[in-house]
């Protein structure tokens, strides 16, 4: 079985840290993403050098009660955002959960912070006088 | 006071949007005092019918921009477009504008077609069905028009624009703004969402015009005023009309103030506000949705937004009528929650 390292991508990237949010600009395709608390533990522990069992240990250690499940659906949702520094494949039953458990595990790991990311496209100069923003996710 | 006439439709397009110019010709005057230097013959080159002689040439916020126009007789209107706080500059535009004006057929009386010229001051400039004005910016066109109003907003717009994106002593997001209380409110938005309007309203209410077209943050997060004339948009009907603070009976703001609300809303029809609580990530993400130069120095203005949201409240709903909303957001700028937004 092959083991999954996770590593968190920083070619690119500019962060900025608020209290307990980071925001995150990808200049390779001027997107901007907000990272709960939760995202952002594991996006920081993404060094390698980790497994998805050990970046829920290292949060539990945090004071944030996040499973390996969590962890899981939180590298997928990394991933899709292109904030890893390569794609990973969840591995078979790595996520048993419905859907819905999977967001009451989130609220409760998240308390006020129930969405896990947000990510909006950087208006261009003159969309940004005109507006028409889209939140994505 | 100036009153243009509202131009005919010409060819079946829109009237004339500058319904009544409030500026006056006091501030006119107070204008071309200060650019009366800067109004200077340039080089001439051939443009049409006319050579290109007159120039403005005017720096804002640190970004030097130069007008020139083969036709003296607009300078006055044009500079009540310039942007708040133009002042005359010697330094090398960083922006080339040219506003050509050909015409085929001028009428040889002065007072123009329509006549009664007594009735118009001497900054007015008689329409002319025949006139034809072309904006450029550098040598590319921006707007080809029979319309002098429009090229002069188009004028002001893109001037406007190419400001908040090169200026680098300030981060500019589109946005209305108001001071209350010591503290700014800010309402972060798209052109149409009715930013404007709810700006009018705050301001009839007692608080203090900053801006309804850009909040200017410095690096801590500071807001500034960006105070030019509101741009109201009449109702039902394609015009806007351009009006000062104290025609609202309202003051202008003139220290930088912080941030201590974040309204991020848009009007419906039949709304009503209930707003929900954004995070200080999510405040972030809405005003970085409405910042100009976003793309071009995303790390200083990130650290900026940073600043702005540190000690605001953010919230978000759609909202009816501005005529409600001056008390509920007055109420929520003076019972904010601690600035650990979570407790």
């Amino acid at each position: 079985m092959t083991v999954v390292l996770p590593v968190a991508r920083t070619e690119n990237l500019h962060l900025e840290q608020l209290p307990d949010e980071l925001i995150v600009y990808d200049t390779a395709c001027n997107k901007a993403h907000c990272l709960s608390p939760t995202a952002a533990s594991v996006w920081r522990n993404c060094d390698g050098q980790k497994t998805a069992e050990d970046i829920s240990v290292q949060l539990q250690k945090e004071g944030i009660g996040a499973d390996k499940e969590m962890v899981w659906m939180t590298l997928h949702r990394l991933s899709k955002l292109n904030l890893l520094a390569e794609k990973i494949v969840l591995p078979q039953n790595a996520i048993l959960s419905s859907r819905r458990d999977l967001m009451k595990k989130v609220a409760a790991a998240g308390g006020v912070f129930v969405v896990l990311t947000a990510t909006i496209a950087a208006p261009t100069v003159a969309r940004a006088s005109s507006g028409g923003g889209v939140l994505i996710g | 006071m100036v009153s243009h006439p509202v131009s005919k439709v010409l060819g079946g397009q829109r009237q004339s949007r500058d319904l009544l110019s409030r500026t006056g010709s006091a501030q006119n005057d107070l204008r071309g005092k200060a650019f009366g230097g800067t109004v200077r013959a340039n080089h001439e080159s051939r443009s049409g019918n006319r050579s290109l002689r007159d120039s403005v040439v005017f720096s804002a916020w640190g970004v030097p921009i130069s007008i020139r126009t083969n036709d003296a007789e607009i300078i006055p209107r044009l500079l009540d477009h310039l942007p708040p706080d133009a002042k005359p500059t010697s330094a090398a535009p960083k922006r080339l504008y040219t506003l050509l004006m050909a015409t085929t057929n001028r009428s040889s009386d002065p007072a123009g077609p329509s006549g009664g010229a007594a009735s118009l001051s001497e900054t007015e400039r008689p329409a002319n069905a025949n006139d034809t004005y072309e904006l450029k910016a550098g040598g590319v066109t921006l707007l080809k028009t029979n319309d002098l109003t429009e090229v002069l907003e188009a004028l002001e717009s893109d001037v406007q624009l190419q400001i908040a994106d090169m200026c680098e002593q300030g981060l500019f997001v589109h946005a209305g703004v108001v001071g209350w209380r010591g503290r700014a409110i800010l309402i972060p938005g798209l052109s149409g969402s009715g930013k404007t309007t709810l700006v009018a309203a705050l301001v009839k209410a007692g608080a203090t015009y900053y801006s309804d077209e850009y909040a200017v943050l410095d690096q801590d997060g500071r807001v500034h005023p960006y105070a030019r004339r509101l741009s109201i948009r009449v109702a039902h009907v394609s015009l806007r009309m351009r009006c000062r603070p104290d025609d609202l009976g309202g003051t202008r703001g003139v220290d930088p103030l912080s941030v201590g609300l974040i309204a991020v809303t848009r009007y419906r029809f039949g709304a009503n506000w209930r707003p929900r609580l954004l995070s200080p990530g999510r405040a972030v993400l809405a005003l970085i949705d409405n910042t100009v130069s976003i793309r071009r120095r995303p790390q200083s203005a990130l650290a900026t937004l940073r600043c702005a949201v540190s000690k605001a409240l953010a919230l978000e709903s759609a909202r009816g009528e501005a005529s409600e909303m001056p008390e509920l957001l007055f109420r929520q700028a003076d019972d904010q929650r601690p600035s650990n937004w979570l407790t």
